[in-house]
């Protein structure tokens, strides 16, 4: 394996995060080449985790972008101070001050940044994460394609912004619709699935380390086995993670019937999916 | 390509060879669908020079990230590298030399367990041939029942409920638009004489269309396939499935092939049955994220289910309560004597808020006119 792959690697394990060698090699080429990364897959993989882990080994800011439909410039990229402008406005005015207001007004000192700008303009560079890009509208990610192929961001009153170190940026999307090839075309790809049952219960071993190795494999098991039950809200990493959380805080020897019960919550996300589950019976889980 | 072999020589000391790899690479995944060309092979060549390309395995990862664009496409992608550079430990060496080394891939590694890997790779690709694909989609319709479909189409969106969108839009009563206010505010010194306001604009409609192309339904196929490309070239966020026994998203398929089809070797994995009752529960579960109260499900089949009726009792249960509506649209409505009696329609009908007979053209625009997608 590369050295600096390997370093990365290493480096995300002390992070507490376990990537194989497909998901570093790719980070690392984000790394070398300034590409972004879009990351798709299932809810609670942990694409979210893996940009706040990469800004921590990295030691610089984490900025993240949560999209939402109706998500514009003017909440990503940037804003004016609107009322700063008008008092200044009617200062000049009243004072008679000789100012342009027109373009005084257009400056820097007024303009509010937003994440992207605020993630071009930070030094040293930072992580940026654009999460669930899939809810934005169309329109803005057409606003983004100069910002993730460019680095660069057009202010009409002012020119444009050029980050002079790009940041790392990290893209999620969960595909509740299709995202444009323009898009693509500019990201370095990377599908993010569940892990295997090693690597989910050296996951956990991470994270918990206080659970004996046989609950540990154990609540793998059941996890998997539940999410191979076509559930409306198929657990994750994450709930997997907070599962075995909940056992060691309940200080449980041993999985049955009764832990299974008073813990399912963290688990199942929904009612269909808690009665589906005990239609099943919960001795499945525990002797899986 | 001249610019690619200038480019890539430039970047790196990679050989002759690897180049004119990396470059009928390209070309070679077109032909699986992959929509990828010069700027990827410029990555990939960018980003060899960056990895240890002794490292097969992480070759394979690295040339992945750059060509892949969807989940597809990523599972596909090992058979297709492996098809493409007959994946042999060390078989790439990185070298100085940059022309006249073509015999590099033959060198170093040539065991008899080798050389047979080659051969069964070499005999795999020849066996395909991409033209040999059934493409039924479009093609049989004439261009004049396309436009009409598409024109019926646009006037069949119209009626479905529009949410209200985050994004705002000129109008009275509605909150303040600062920029807009403040820019001409500078016109009259400072003061803001006129105050302009925004509203919420109605979002478009999301419409999931989910299709029956078994058996029983292929006379319709051709006809429902353009209706479904009509819908994903309207103001409306779409999402096409088609459905026998599995169940696949064609969204990106239509708008790619546009009124070509969907060639046969895409739809490879769907079969001649039909499980409704499966395909539907899958859609419900894979793809829960498209079913919000605000989308509208239309669901065009015969109603023919070979699956257990419990299963489409229970797939029906769960996406009635996802989405807003269900549509069901189905081409024998409209036969002289049909009864809606199979088990899997008769199964499926209380939770279908509106149930449909559409068939060909005019039957699409007699539906329209009586608005039978409007609340």
């Amino acid at each position: 394996m590369n050295e600096h792959i390997h370093k990365l690697q290493e480096e995300l394990r002390r992070a507490r995060y376990v990537a194989d060698q497909a998901l570093t090699t790719v980070l690392y080429l984000a790394g070398r080449l300034g590409r972004p990364v879009l990351m798709e897959g299932p809810a609670g993989v942990g694409k979210t985790e893996l940009a706040k882990v990469m800004a921590q080994i990295r030691g610089v800011d984490f900025i993240r972008l949560q999209c939402y439909e109706g998500l514009d410039a003017a909440h990503a990229l940037y804003d004016w101070d609107y009322p700063k402008q008008l008092l200044t406005a009617r200062t000049v005015i009243e004072g008679h001050e000789q100012r342009k207001i027109s373009t005084d007004i257009y400056t820097e000192e007024y303009l509010i940044e937003r994440p992207l700008l605020k993630a071009l303009r930070s030094q040293p560079a930072p992580v940026l994460l654009i999460d669930e890009v899939d809810r934005a509208d169309e329109e803005f990610e057409a606003l983004l394609l100069e910002f993730l192929a460019e680095f660069q961001i057009t202010i009409p009153e002012i020119g444009s912004f050029r980050a002079q170190q790009p940041p790392m940026v990290i893209l999620t999307s969960n595909r509740t619709r299709d995202l444009s090839d323009a898009l693509r075309r500019r990201c370095l790809y990377v599908w993010l699935d569940y892990p295997s049952l090693e690597r989910e219960v050296e996951i956990i071993r991470m994270r918990v380390p206080g659970l004996a190795e046989e609950l540990i494999r154990q609540i793998t098991r059941a996890v998997r086995q539940m999410r191979q039950w076509s559930l409306l809200k198929p657990p994750g990493m994450a709930e997997s993670i907070d599962w075995a959380q909940a056992i060691e805080k309940l200080d449980v020897r041993e999985l049955d019937e009764e832990s299974i019960s008073l813990t399912l919550g963290c688990v199942l996300k929904t009612q269909e999916d808690m009665e589906f589950v005990y239609q099943k019976g919960l001795a499945l889980l525990w002797k899986s | 390509m001249e610019v690619l072999e200038v480019l890539s020589r430039q970047i790196g000391l990679l050989s002759g060879r690897i180049i004119e790899q990396v470059q009928s690479f390209a070309p070679f995944l077109r032909q699986y669908g992959f929509r990828v060309g010069t700027p990827e092979s410029l990555t990939a060549i960018e980003a060899l020079s960056a990895i240890e390309i002794e490292s097969m395995e992480q070759v394979m990862d690295a040339m992945r990230s750059i060509y892949v664009k969807n989940p597809a496409e990523w599972a596909i992608f090992p058979s297709l590298f492996k098809r493409h550079f007959g994946v042999v430990q060390h078989e790439w060496k990185q070298t100085t030399v940059l022309e006249g080394d073509t015999e590099l891939q033959q060198s170093g590694s040539g065991s008899a367990e080798t050389s047979s890997s080659l051969q069964i790779e070499g005999a795999m690709l020849r066996a395909y041939n991409p033209n040999h694909g059934q493409r039924y989609a479009l093609r049989v319709l004439k261009e004049g029942q396309l436009q009409q479909i598409l024109y019926w189409t646009r006037k069949a969106v119209l009626q479905f409920e529009s949410p209200r969108s985050r994004r705002l839009e000129k109008g009275r009563r509605f909150p303040i638009d600062f920029r807009r206010t403040i820019r001409h505010a500078m016109k009259n010194g400072g003061d803001p004489l006129v105050i302009y306001k925004r509203k919420y604009r109605r979002a478009r409609p999301r419409i999931v269309i989910v299709t029956d192309i078994s058996g029983s339904m292929k006379p319709h196929a051709d006809f429902f396939t353009t209706v479904a490309w009509a819908f994903l070239h309207t103001r409306a966020r779409v999402e096409t499935f088609v459905f026998s026994t599995e169940i696949k998203r064609i969204t990106p398929l239509l708008s790619r092939h546009i009124v070509h089809g969907i060639p046969f070797e895409q739809l490879i994995e769907l079969k001649g049955g039909t499980r409704i009752g499966f395909c539907l529960s899958r859609l419900a579960h894979r793809y829960g994220s498209l079913l919000r109260k605000q989308t509208c499900l239309i669901i065009v089949s015969d109603g023919y289910d070979t699956g257990h009726p419990h299963m489409l009792k229970r797939a029906m249960d769960t996406l009635s309560g996802l989405v807003g509506k269900i549509v069901w649209v189905n081409p024998l409505l409209g036969e002289e004597g049909y009864e809606p009696v199979a088990t899997g329609m008769s199964t499926a009908l209380p939770y279908v808020d509106r149930f449909v007979d559409v068939h060909d053209l005019e039957s699409w625009i007699q539906a329209v006119k009586l608005t039978l997608f409007a609340n």
